[in-house]
């Protein structure tokens, strides 16, 4: 991974701020740490299982982007 | 008929006479197209869906694709694996929607995944189930236990004790039995221990379990994953002592039961509140990687019956196991995979790969 402008510890923190924040909030599957879409900085993974939830999600979160994935339900494969 | 017409005829036929399901992305797309319509039939594990087929599937043994005709004009190809479906009411039906512009072709038994047929040796990636279980996962990698010393084999709770559900000694078979294993002959473990996953909203770190190997009688290739050909090819020498963590951008592979051989990419990483449906129940995973796919054209990842395969980087370094995932989302919309951190699955199993 390249350098990016947070360090994995502060996406961690900004993450549990995240995970705080919408802890209630109906349809999340998952928050994780990824990539954003420059490649120039670590962003927050959302995954979500409809769309009406993806755009009820904010584009940026304490300064890293938002990266919403719309992927109906997870299973055990 | 045009290219397009052909592959739109198809998605009809998936939907209307194959009783596909619709993938969610599927619906309000201005063309449909075949892809986002998936047979039920293999989508199912019996923890997810524990009551049997009760009817014939109407899909058996006929796959559709598109030959030319004349010029740019195509034809629908229905490519039919048994004689006695070449006269069947079915086939009647996909020729009747073509409106004539179809062509029937007998194209013979097709042989099975290397995967999902008895291994000599026994591979990573090979189909695996208990024997007492209709379904089928994935052999991951062979194991030490550490308490009691033995060799074995790594996989999912979810595939080795179907979700807490196995006594521990039962048999493990290769192949599982949705791929016709027989505990008659086809035994090469026995349950050993699980981690048992919880569900009332508790944060679970890995779903899996160790089964030690019996005498099988049969040779064991412990550091090859391979590839996806009928006559499998080594692909990736695995390095078990090495352990990574994954990072996100990490290009990694996986060889399982139902997709063979992928390459992936780790999308993100330390992925928590993954909520999961276990069949019996909804249980929450917290510390979990997630992996898009990154093949050309798309394919997914992985598919249900991958669950147990290793992940693993382009050095063969051991980096997590799959078990879980979805069927959309991501790059091409083939669904984003979950895995358990390795280092968190050896040592909460209290394994050492090998």
């Amino acid at each position: 991974m390249a350098d990016t402008k947070h360090s994995m510890k502060e996406a961690i923190e900004i993450q549990r701020a995240f995970e705080e924040r919408f802890a209630g909030f109906d349809g999340v599957v998952g928050v994780g740490i990824c990539l954003n879409i420059g490649r120039d900085d670590l962003a927050l993974s959302v995954q979500v299982a409809r769309n009406k939830q993806a755009a009820q999600l904010p584009k940026t979160f304490d300064g890293l982007d938002v990266m919403v994935d719309v992927v109906g339900d997870v299973r055990a494969f | 008929m045009r290219l397009e017409s052909a592959l739109e005829l198809q998605a009809i036929i998936f939907s209307t006479i194959f009783n596909f399901v619709e993938l969610p992305a599927a619906a309000g797309m201005e063309q449909a197209l075949p892809g986002l319509y998936l047979d039920p039939y293999l989508l199912e594990t019996k923890a997810a869906y524990p009551k049997k087929a009760t009817r014939k599937r109407a899909a058996e043994d006929i796959a559709l694709g598109v030959s030319q005709a004349n010029g740019d004009e195509a034809k629908l190809a229905v490519l039919v694996q048994s004689r006695n479906q070449l006269q069947s009411r079915v086939v009647e039906q996909i020729v009747e929607s073509a409106k004539g512009e179809a062509e029937v072709l007998y194209v013979g038994r097709q042989k099975p995944l290397w995967t999902t047929s008895r291994n000599d040796p026994i591979r990573l990636g090979a189909s695996i189930s208990p024997t007492t279980v209709e379904y089928a996962g994935t052999l991951g990698c062979f194991c030490r236990d550490e308490i009691s010393g033995r060799d074995g084999i790594l996989s999912n709770n979810h595939v080795l004790a179907d979700v807490n559900n196995i006594a521990i000694g039962t048999t493990i078979m290769q192949p599982g039995a949705r791929d016709r294993g027989r505990p008659a002959s086809d035994v090469i473990a026995e349950l050993l221990r699980f981690v048992p996953v919880q569900f009332g909203g508790i944060p679970n770190l890995v779903d899996c379990a160790v089964a030690a190997l019996t005498g099988h009688g049969r040779s064991e290739d412990r550091r090859t994953l391979y590839d996806s050909s009928d006559e499998p090819q080594p692909a990736v020498t695995l390095q078990p002592g090495q352990l990574v963590e994954a990072v996100p951008g990490m290009t990694v592979f996986k060889t399982g039961r139902t997709t063979r051989h992928t390459r992936g990419r780790v999308r993100a990483v330390n992925v928590n509140n993954y909520l999961v449906d276990m069949g019996v129940g909804v249980a929450r995973f917290d510390g979990q990687i997630a992996i898009e796919m990154d093949m050309s054209p798309a394919q997914a990842f992985s598919r249900p019956g991958d669950s147990g395969s290793l992940i693993v980087d382009e050095e063969g370094r051991p980096v997590g196991l799959l078990f879980a995932g979805s069927a959309s989302g991501g790059p091409g919309n083939v669904g984003i995979t979950g895995a358990n951190p390795i280092s968190s699955v050896t040592s909460q199993l209290g394994v050492t790969l090998i």
